[in-house]
């Protein structure tokens, strides 16, 4: 079976460790090293995978574990082409290093995007199955027979005739020199993990207390920083006493930092105490007349701007004059707030200096990406940095960013010993890098029949793709993370497009699981069941007449598992709808049905529905499962309750007293099915769960109060039957 | 100094009287299973057991368990003798980046010690521990599965 992939093929060499008498496979780029077959002695940090004589093996990971479970799926996928016991393997996230460049052609690292095994599966499939041939030529050498003769079994190369065989870890000198044979066949049957609902390598661990998180991080001389940010950003801290916090107990010193003041102390306790010893004032700053109603106020005023840039999607004919001309024509404006990640472990990183080199233990989904912020902040290359990544409490984009491996790096510089930064709660919310405030209007034009002649969204806004990729730079291009998802998509559509135009944001915006979608398929979906109603069509009705033949499979599989159907209805003395909504994000197209009844002024999700195509076979379902069963608990999250509003340039909630998130109380029955027919595009697992359960809860409430809801979260509005 | 029984042993841990209990189980016995999330009893990350009953231990002081038994989720069971809700737990595959399980495991004990045949409205209104990953229904079918080990 084939996974669609962006790789091309690397080459590869066998080497052997330095230092242990074990088997170290790793991925370096050809041409940078002699062309002949010397042996190659690689250091084991930059081995991709390490077989130990004791025939573990430790994978180092290009892709950090938050959750996702991509750990235990990569490696289920180089154990089951290599042939070696998944419960042998050990799994780290890799160091900082070209050769973990596994996408775009050798270029590109980044734990996002529902990627990893879309874009590298198929790598590791074939990094396994090469190095098991390797093996096998290796041990041919080393017992004296032909490699027809050989095969494998857990581990071992196996001589049957002669009932020798050989371990893996056995292999390190007769695999020297040994040449890469290219084009390895993969495995087509028999598979032991590939497509198994396999238990994640990490389970264990995580019911047992014994992970290992940032926060969980020791390192030897150790002390430990509590900070405060500037409540607005860009202030920064102005003339205070610090002997207050010295006089705290075990509090060390107090170090000022960019828009921000820490306590340094042996334990974070005390740090903290200090910190909340002290009386700072923050100087004054024009993002103090930041509100974030005004933000979208004005972005609303550039909904008929052409701006930056324009998307035009294989566009026939110029979308006004289509509009204008359309028999029926709609226009509606949709509104989300900002949104935190929330992720429950807050942040953390610790760094440890050794002269001009810096070690640090950071959570992050790219070390690479970490350095276009490192490097101006603390003045170190990539060369000087050595990154280990701790297993990651929560991440949904938040671990992007090198704020706080900046902090930890600076303080323990002017701290002259290893310095372990935590932030509390409140720091958290306070500097998180937001889901974006957005408010875009979506206008569209039909036929008599219903069909959509035209369709155009304009999306003005700011967001992480400027933050993030674009440094702040008003030359920057479009970003592209505010319009992703607001494109017609499954509705045929001759004559489309998309604006987008900017609007500064004085807070930091960051990516969001699912980013564009986590609001898009909420303004796309809604207004698609409106342009139903306006073409006098159900819902369902509306989108077969517009969708291509693999939409609607997926409108179809969601129907028969949903039992989708309109209007109220009562089960058991309550009343009840449904509503529907697909999205494609991340080359997945995700329908789900919600079934939603009304108390209390509120929405009470009950059961939801989810088919999920993901256009190639599921590696591990059990992982898939739980990834689309978290994202839609995530996005129901946010579309009932979470919202963040800024007076003032300050933040209206700083914990989960003030910020509503759901809890177990909220979460509906869910119920899964997955398409797996290999498309063009295999899509991701982790995020295209998220966008759907919006729209398809909104669409429901509107049944069930006769009223259409534009703005987000649902506990904005007094929801009542009627 | 206060004398904390953590997980059946004594301990004497130097700090402050109203130091959070948490802050002295993690730096002080050094047990780092038990999770600091919010420090306002909102997140349950910090769950632990007190003579049995969960307490959100970043917001107890530590002068307060003196002479207690604190159970820790360390103490609950190890890989080699897992608790009946660990085992639910690993049977159904609930963690996902994990962070707020520690917490989750704890509460669902303490209720099953309380209500050993919670229905499904007793399991949420005891449940509040939050999870941003959405771990939710396999928690509520975890405890259902551990009411049938225990």
């Amino acid at each position: 079976m084939s996974i669609g992939t962006k790789l091309k093929r690397r080459k590869f060499l066998i080497g052997a460790t330095t230092t242990v008498a074990g088997l170290s496979l790793y991925l370096t780029q050809l041409d940078s090293l002699a062309q002949d077959n010397d042996t190659l002695f690689v250091p084991e940090a930059s081995s991709f995978l390490t077989i130990n004589p004791d025939g573990t093996a430790t994978f180092r990971c290009a892709y950090c574990e938050m959750g996702q479970g991509v750990y235990t799926s990569l490696a289920s996928m180089i154990a089951e082409e290599l042939d070696l016991g998944l419960q042998a393997f050990d799994v780290i996230q890799a160091d900082i290093g070209d050769e973990y460049k596994l996408a775009f052609n050798g270029t590109w690292r980044m734990t996002a995007g529902s990627s990893a095994i879309r874009w590298t599966g198929q790598f590791h499939r074939q990094f396994g199955a090469t190095a098991r041939a390797m093996l096998i030529e290796a041990a041919a050498s080393q017992l004296g027979v032909p490699v027809a003769e050989l095969s494998t079994n857990d581990g071992k190369v196996v001589h049957t005739e002669s009932g020798r065989e050989v371990s893996y870890g056995q292999l390190a000198e007769a695999a020297r020199g040994i040449p890469v044979p290219e084009n390895v066949p993969l495995k087509t049957e028999n598979f032991k993990y590939i497509g198994k609902p396999i238990t994640r390598l990490d389970t264990i661990n995580k019911i047992t207390g014994q992970t290992v998180y940032g926060i969980d991080v020791v390192v030897p001389d150790m002390v430990h920083a509590a900070v405060i940010h500037s409540p607005v950003f860009g202030a920064e801290p102005g003339e205070f006493d610090k002997s207050l916090a010295m006089a705290q107990r075990g509090v060390i010193s107090v170090e000022i930092l960019p828009g921000a003041v820490a306590v340094i102390a042996d334990k974070w306790w005390q740090a903290k105490a200090g910190i909340d010893a002290l009386d700072i004032p923050w100087t004054d700053h024009p993002n103090s007349s930041f509100s974030s109603e005004a933000f979208l106020d004005r972005a609303s005023a550039k909904f008929d701007s052409v701006g930056v840039a324009t998307i035009d999607e294989d566009s026939v004919d110029d979308v006004n004059e289509v509009l204008s001309s359309s028999p029926k024509q709609l226009e509606r404006v949709f509104r989300v707030p900002f949104i935190s990640h929330a992720q429950i472990e807050p942040g953390i990183a610790v760094a440890r200096w050794n002269e001009e080199q810096l070690e640090l233990w950071v959570e992050n989904q790219g070390p690479d990406h970490f350095m276009k912020d490192l490097t101006p902040a603390v003045g170190v290359t990539a060369e000087q940095v050595k990154f280990h990544t701790p297993y990651v409490g929560g991440a949904f984009g938040r671990r992007l960013h090198a704020d706080l491996a900046i902090e930890a790096a600076l303080l323990a510089r002017a701290v002259g010993r290893p310095v372990k930064v935590i932030w509390s709660r409140e720091e958290d919310f306070k500097r998180d890098w937001f889901r974006p405030a957005q408010t875009s209007k979506l206008r569209a034009g039909l036929d008599e029949e219903g069909r959509i002649l035209a369709w155009h969204g304009s999306a003005p806004g700011d967001g992480p793709g400027r933050w993030y990729f674009g440094f702040r730079d008003p030359s920057a291009p479009l970003d592209r993370s505010a319009t992703e998802g607001l494109q017609a998509q499954g509705y045929q559509v001759p004559t489309k497009r998309v604006d987008y135009s900017h609007e500064e944001s004085a807070v930091q915006c960051g990516f969001w699981r699912s980013v564009g979608g986590s609001m898009n398929a909420y303004f796309r979906e809604c207004f698609a069941d409106e342009l139903a109603f306006e073409a006098g069509l159900d819902p369902v009705a509306f989108r077969r007449a517009n969708y291509d033949a693999r939409w609607n499979l997926v409108l179809d599989k969601l129907i028969e598992i949903s039992g989708y159907r309109e209007g109220k209805y009562e089960v058991a003395g309550s009343s009840k709808a449904m509503g529907l909504a697909i999205q494609r994000t991340f080359e997945s197209i995700v329908g789900q049905v919600a079934e939603v009844s009304l108390e209390n002024g509120a929405a009470r999700v009950e059961k939801v529905w989810c088919v999920f195509d993901i256009g190639s076979p599921v590696i591990n379902p059990n992982i898939a499962r739980q990834q689309v069963e978290g994202a839609i608990v995530l996005g129901l999250s946010a579309a009932l309750f979470e919202e963040l509003t800024f007076e003032n340039g300050v933040i209206s909630a700083e914990n989960f007293d003030l910020y509503q998130v759901a809890r177990l109380a909220d979460a509906p029955d869910i119920e899964i099915e997955f398409i797996e027919t290999p498309a063009e595009q295999a899509g991701g697992v982790g995020e295209p769960g998220v966008p759907p359960i919006a729209p398809a809860i909104v669409n429901a409430v509107a049944k069930l109060t006769g009223n259409r809801i534009y703005e987000l979260p649902l506990s904005r509005h007094d929801l009542v039957a009627n | 100094m206060f004398r904390l029984n953590i997980n059946g042993r004594e301990q004497r841990v130097d700090v402050d009287p109203d130091t959070p209990l948490l802050w002295a189980i993690r730096e002080e016995a050094g047990l780092n299973g038990t999770k600091f999330g919010c420090g306002i009893a909102q997140c349950g990350a910090c769950t632990v057991l007190i003579d049995g009953v969960a307490v959100r231990s970043c917001s107890f002081p530590t002068e307060a368990a003196e002479g207690a038994q604190i159970t820790t989720v360390e103490g609950l069971g190890t890989a080699d003798a897992l608790h009946a809700v660990q085992q639910a737990w690993l049977e159904i595959d609930v963690p996902q980046c994990g962070y707020c399980q520690s917490g989750q495991i704890m509460a669902a004990a303490a209720l099953l010690i309380e209500n050993p045949t919670p229905t499904d409205q007793d399991i949420s209104d005891a449940m509040t521990n939050i999870c941003r990953c959405g771990t939710y229904p396999r928690i509520k079918a975890a405890i259902r599965r551990a009411a049938e080990l225990v």
